[in-house]
């Protein structure tokens, strides 16, 4: 789920860039720093919508270094247990699939895709085929599952996902 | 979750009506949760179709009610085993029920074996990789395909790290981390392509390698950028569980055994000798890079020093010149090309395999074109074709026999009896070609020619049919050349046979006058393997197979079928070993100046140090009294260490020709050999 919200980060800034253009560092230091990342918390920090505050600048004692607390808003996006989700096929194997949701990695269990799909590794790329072979899900394919487990790390989120729910699988 | 093992009947939700069960949309022994529709079902008097799922997380184990029957008000439709066994876990995560495992302490996943070469966390239970294995071996048999591991380092392709001009035709030049990261410069075996596409109608690819993940795929994208051939099929060293051997993945990628699995790689070690190697010949392209991949503790400091002027020196092309360079591999070494052998004993080197560098001047973009008459790989394609062809054979053979339903033929056995078909019933006699003090039966050139099924005896004998000798008028040569029934031969027509594994035409191998000194006598590395057990007769026995396979999945992943126990007995065990420290450090010390002594001896260079603490870290776990176990064995691993960076064997101090100082005999005995030879020969002087 995306959320808008309020946070908060400090920037480390070396003196050399004290001048008339700190404020714009410190903001695309911000963006550089913050972007892409990801928290167990919050999920992953997809972008800086507006800085609110920089607060004054604050210098290390002993290193000139310069430190702003910058409060600031975000759209974040954290993955949750039951949501429904849509996600571009990465590998497919006869254990499962991995698909990726934006920065999140998914993994689908064969035993969370329906039976009447069918592991084929001798197509090329491989795919989940059902027997009428009206439907086959290959990589680059989006599909919409659901989350039925998240791995939070410090650094990360991986999720596990099924497909066995109405209104899941290949969207055409 | 629920823990209990009792089984629960599910009813439908409470409702006053009967129903009608309209659909399954599970089978027995499906896993259920809240997220699967179990099955479609009509109310009476009512038009929509309900979907029921249960609350419960577990196993469907009996259909109580069947499609079209009615489900009578408040009766059970089906026996459901709660829990779920957590049968395929990644990162901690059941991927079938999505319960956390770290959190989770209550249920002990079963999953162990990590059945996807790219995804090391993923893993599966024994038991369902079991079945996976069967669909695989199953789907591999319908479509007549077996299974190969690929090496890429020396096996396919080249890489250096060195500085080479960017414009050499067929190089391939990458960086694997970021801008400011090292260059790396890749090129293919002449051939690659071609080899792998028609391989690949009969085996199915794997790569096996000891380069990093990004590098791995990178020269899969090389090699492969359709993903047709290798799809997703590639093992890393970071997926290695082992840093110095590849066969421990093994067991998971095939848990039904390995009986299906061919391996080509440049070097043996890493398999630990495996029966069902094909150990080829390194490639080597670039100077002064050997495996670049190679697993730290047995890799080698390539030594620069030693300019040699058989490999193409780039910095010389930079300058547009047309450069003709020598063979690539010293005539000594040299046995890839038969058709050209016949003027062996001709001065003329270039002759042989050459690299024609051809600068283009004219154009603006200028490409060096570099031509190698490499062809292994045409002989390698058809050692696969042959394999494949035996293998079905004997599996058509069983199954005609004992039906559709029998155990595949094992390619460990298969390789080695192939092979030693190659020279099957012929009697070969050598003569100069093994040392007089080592026994027959020891010698390199005894084990290859037993590889090859060929009998070898001391003198000539009735029924000899080759004489492999290194220089004409030995006693041997003399005896054979009157007897039309013997063809007389040199060592190198052996060392063909065994790199190609085919029955050579003898007479490009002529023994003539003169080229006793050039003649190798000791087998290229890549021909000489040491010695297999004999290939156990072919049986027809089920039983015998069965019990071999059940031994083979007792090996799957050792540590994960210990017990907590066993594991504690094993922290134990370390303890006590940290206790007794001191009496340790001083083991070491001893080792520390055996190993010193040990380089000190040996005709090792300053270079090779490091190689130097490797080995006598390998020796601090062998007992103390073996240390004056024979150098032989430390030698060869240095050899074909060196072989494999492309020193030719004259170089390492192993000309046989006229003295044998540096010969790979035993030190002592040679010494006395020595001795007694140089008092002949002052006698003689003093005469």
């Amino acid at each position: 789920m995306f959320y808008h919200i309020a946070l908060e980060h400090d920037v480390l800034l070396h003196p050399r860039y004290f001048g008339p253009q700190l404020l714009d560092t410190v903001k695309q230091k911000l963006y550089r720093e913050v972007e892409g990342t990801c928290t167990g918390k919050y999920g992953f920090v997809i972008a800086v919508t507006h800085i609110d505050n920089i607060g004054c600048g604050l210098i290390l004692p002993g290193q000139g270094f310069v430190v702003y607390t910058v409060k600031y808003k975000a759209i974040v996006f954290r993955p949750f247990k039951g949501e429904v989700l849509e996600a571009v096929v990465t590998q497919l194997n006869k254990v499962g699939m991995f698909a990726e949701i934006g920065p999140l990695s998914c993994f689908i269990s064969h035993h969370s895709i329906p039976s009447e799909l069918q592991f084929c590794p001798n197509t090329s790329p491989p795919c989940y085929k059902s027997k009428e072979e009206n439907i086959a899900i290959q990589p680059e394919d989006t599909i919409r599952l659901k989350i039925v487990g998240t791995r939070v790390d410090a650094s990360g989120i991986f999720a596990i996902g099924t497909l066995m729910d109405d209104y899941l699988g290949l969207i055409h | 979750m629920e823990t209990n093992s009792e089984t629960i009947f599910v009813n439908l939700p409470t409702t006053d009506k009967k129903a009608t069960l309209v659909k399954w949309r599970v089978k027995e022994g499906t896993l259920v949760n809240s997220t699967v529709v179990v099955l479609l079902y009509q109310e009476d008097g009512e038009k929509d179709r309900k979907s029921f799922r249960t609350n419960h997380i577990g196993v469907v184990k009996k259909i109580l009610i069947h499609e079209g029957q009615e489900i009578p008000v408040g009766s059970p439709v089906f026996e459901l085993e709660p829990g779920c066994s957590h049968s395929t876990v990644v990162s901690d995560l059941c991927a079938d029920c999505g319960a956390d495992l770290r959190i989770d302490n209550a249920s002990k996943p079963t999953a162990s074996v990590s059945m996807i070469h790219s995804v090391p966390d993923l893993k599966v239970s024994e038991q369902s990789a079991f079945l996976l294995g069967k669909a695989d071996e199953k789907r591999l048999l319908s479509d007549r395909k077996l299974v190969l591991l690929v090496d890429l380092d020396q096996t396919i392709i080249h890489t250096t790290n060195d500085n080479i001009p960017n414009n050499i035709k067929d190089v391939y030049h990458f960086q694997l981390y970021g801008p400011n990261s090292p260059w790396y410069h890749t090129r293919l075996r002449p051939g690659t392509y071609k080899f792998l596409s028609s391989i690949s109608e009969l085996y199915e690819l794997h790569i096996c390698t000891f380069g990093a993940r990004n590098y791995a795929h990178t020269i899969t994208h090389i090699l492969d950028p359709k993903g047709k051939l290798f799809s997703h099929r590639v093992l890393s060293r970071d997926e290695c569980f082992n840093p110095n051997s590849k066969t421990g993945n093994l067991k998971g990628l095939f848990p039904c055994g390995d009986n299906m699995v061919c391996i080509i790689d440049d070097r043996e070690d890493v398999w630990e000798y495996a029966l069902n190697l094909i150990h080829v010949k390194p490639y080597h392209f670039f100077q002064h890079t050997g495996d670049i991949n190679a697993p730290p503790n047995l890799q080698k400091n390539c030594d620069d020093s030693s300019q040699q002027d058989n490999k193409i020196d780039f910095t010389h092309l930079v300058q547009g010149i047309t450069v003709k360079k020598k063979n690539k591999i010293n005539d000594n070494v040299q046995i890839e090309d038969g058709e050209v052998l016949s003027d062996d004993d001709s001065p003329d080197n270039e002759k042989k395999v050459k690299k024609d560098v051809v600068v283009k001047e004219n154009e603006i973009d200028k490409q060096i074109e570099v031509e190698e008459e490499d062809d292994y790989l045409l002989y390698l394609e058809d050692i696969l074709k042959k394999l494949h062809k035996e293998y079905f054979a004997e599996y058509d053979q069983k199954c005609k026999l004992y039906g559709n339903d029998v155990e595949v033929p094992d390619m460990k056995r298969i390789i080695p009896t192939y092979r030693s078909k190659i020279l099957a019933g012929k009697k070969l006699v050598f003569s100069g070609l093994v040392p007089t003090p080592v026994p027959l039966t020891e010698s390199r050139a005894y084990k290859v020619a037993r590889l090859l099924g060929s009998e070898v005896t001391e003198n000539i004998e009735p029924d000899t049919t080759h004489l492999v000798a290194v220089r004409q008028g030995t006693l041997k040569a003399i005896a054979a050349r009157k007897r039309p029934d013997i063809i007389t031969v040199t060592p190198e027509w052996l060392w063909l046979c065994a790199e190609r594994w085919e029955h050579v035409e003898e007479k490009l191998f002529p023994l003539r006058s003169g080229c006793g000194d050039s003649s190798n006598r000791d087998p290229p590395a890549h021909c000489s393997s040491p010695e297999h057990s004999p290939p156990s007769p072919i049986s027809n026995n089920l039983n015998s197979s069965i019990k071999e396979q059940n031994k083979f999945s007792d090996t799957l992943n050792p540590l994960l079928s210990f017990t907590d126990e066993d594991i504690k007995r094993m922290a134990g065990e370390v303890e006590d070993m940290t206790d007794d420290e001191d009496s340790c450090d001083g083991d070491d010390e001893n080792n520390a100046d055996e190993t010193s002594k040990k380089d000190k001896d040996g005709n090792s260079s300053s270079e090779e140090s490091l190689a130097g603490s490797s080995r006598g870290h390998k020796r601090r776990h062998s007992s103390s009294e073996e240390t004056n176990s024979d150098p032989t064995d430390n030698e060869d691993e240095t050899l074909n260490e060196q072989f494999r960076q492309g020193r030719n064997l004259e170089e390492l101090g192993l000309d046989w020709g006229n003295n044998s100082e540096n010969s790979v005999d035993p030190p002592d005995e040679l010494n006395e050999w020595n001795m007694l030879g140089a008092a002949l020969e002052k006698e003689f002087l003093d005469n």
